[in-house]
C-alpha cells in the first residue's frame, strides 16, 4: 500500500482540469458525460474543453490513472467509457487530502486576521 | 438544381498557432464563404449564408489520433469537424452573444499544443537543414534551378526558425499569465473555464 502511495505521490500536484476529470470518474463516465457532470457538480461555473479534455483523457490513460471500461451506446451515438485505476484513486484521494490541508491553513489563517478582505 | 459555388484562394500564413487563420476564416464565413477543404497551400470555400461562426485550429502532430474519440469529443461538445491536413484540425461552431468558445480551456492543454507545433516544425527544420547541407556539398553541379531552391530554402528554413522563437515566446508569456487573447479569442460565457 506504501508503494502505491509513493507513486501516486509523484503525480501531484494535479491540475485544475485534470482533478475535474479524475473526479468524474469516481464512477464510469464517457467523454460527454465527463463535460456534463463538471459542468453540473461545479453548476455551470467550470467548462472543460473538447481539446483539453482529449489531451487529458490522453495523458490519464498513458500514466495509468484511468482504463477504458467499455463502450455505451446512447442518443445513436458509440461512446468509450472510462473509469478510475487503483493508482488513479490513490492519485485523487492524494490530492484531495492535500487540496483539503491547504484549505483548512488558508482559512484558519484569513479567520485570524479578522476576516479582512 | 443550384450548383454548389465554390472558390480556392491562395494564401499562406507564417503564423503557425493558426490565430490569425482562425479570424480570417470567421472573417470569411460572415461574408458567406466557408471553409470546405485545405488541400495544403490553398483553401477551398463554398458559398452560403452569411453567418458569424468561430473557427478554431488544433494541431495533433504526427501522434497517433483516436479519431473516432477526438472527433467524437468536439462534436458532443457542440462544434463541428471541418477538415483536416497534415496534422492540423479545423473546428466551427456558431457565434454566441458572449465572448467565443475555446476548444483549450486553461494554461496547460494550450502550452501542450504550442509544444507539439513546435516539435513538428522542428522536425520540418532540421530536414530543411539536411537538405540545404547536401546541397552545397554537391556545389560543383550548382545551376540556375538549385541556386534558386537553395536560396528558397534557406528563406524558408529562416522563417521556421523565427516561429519557433516566436511560439517559445508565446509559451513564456502564457506562464506568466500575460496571454493577450486575439479578439473572438475569450474565455467561454459559461463562466471560468478551467
Amino acid at each position: 500500500m506504501g508503494d502505491i502511495n509513493d507513486k501516486a505521490a509523484g503525480f501531484l500536484p494535479l491540475t485544475e482540469a485534470t482533478y475535474y476529470v479524475l473526479v468524474s470518474l469516481v464512477d464510469s463516465r464517457h467523454g460527454y458525460g465527463i463535460m456534463q457532470h463538471v459542468a453540473s457538480i461545479s453548476r455551470n461555473a467550470v467548462s472543460l474543453g473538447p481539446g483539453t479534455l482529449y489531451g487529458a483523457l490522453t495523458n490519464l490513460l498513458k500514466q495509468g490513472l484511468i482504463e477504458r471500461a467499455g463502450e455505451l451506446e446512447s442518443e445513436g451515438e458509440r461512446r468509450k467509457v472510462y473509469g478510475l485505476t487503483k493508482l488513479g484513486r490513490s492519485v485523487l484521494a492524494l490530492e484531495t487530502e492535500r487540496l483539503g490541508r491547504l484549505s483548512r491553513v488558508g482559512g484558519q489563517a484569513l479567520k485570524k486576521s479578522g476576516g479582512k478582505k | 438544381m443550384k450548383e454548389m459555388m465554390t472558390k480556392n484562394v491562395f494564401r499562406v500564413f507564417f503564423d503557425m498557432t493558426g490565430q490569425k487563420e482562425e479570424i480570417w476564416l470567421s472573417e470569411m464565413a460572415s461574408r458567406g464563404w466557408f471553409l470546405k477543404k485545405v488541400p495544403l497551400v490553398f483553401y477551398r470555400f463554398v458559398k452560403g449564408d452569411p453567418g458569424e461562426w468561430v473557427y478554431r485550429i488544433d494541431y495533433r502532430g504526427g501522434a497517433k489520433v483516436d479519431r473516432k474519440e477526438y472527433l467524437g469529443l468536439f462534436k458532443d461538445a457542440g462544434w463541428e469537424f471541418v477538415t483536416t491536413v497534415a496534422g492540423r484540425f479545423y473546428f466551427r461552431t456558431r457565434a454566441g452573444a458572449g465572448p467565443a468558445p475555446e476548444i483549450f480551456t486553461d494554461k496547460d492543454s494550450r502550452v501542450a499544443m504550442y509544444r507539439r507545433i513546435i516539435a513538428g516544425s522542428t522536425t520540418l527544420l532540421v530536414i530543411m537543414l539536411i537538405d540545404i547541407n547536401s546541397v552545397l556539398r554537391n556545389n560543383r553541379h550548382l545551376n540556375w534551378f538549385s541556386g534558386l531552391m537553395l536560396v528558397l530554402f534557406c528563406a524558408l528554413a529562416l522563417l521556421f526558425a523565427v516561429q519557433l522563437v516566436q511560439i517559445r515566446a508565446r509559451i513564456n508569456r502564457i506562464k506568466k499569465g500575460q496571454h493577450q487573447a486575439a479578439p473572438g479569442k475569450a474565455k467561454s460565457e459559461r463562466g471560468r473555464a478551467v
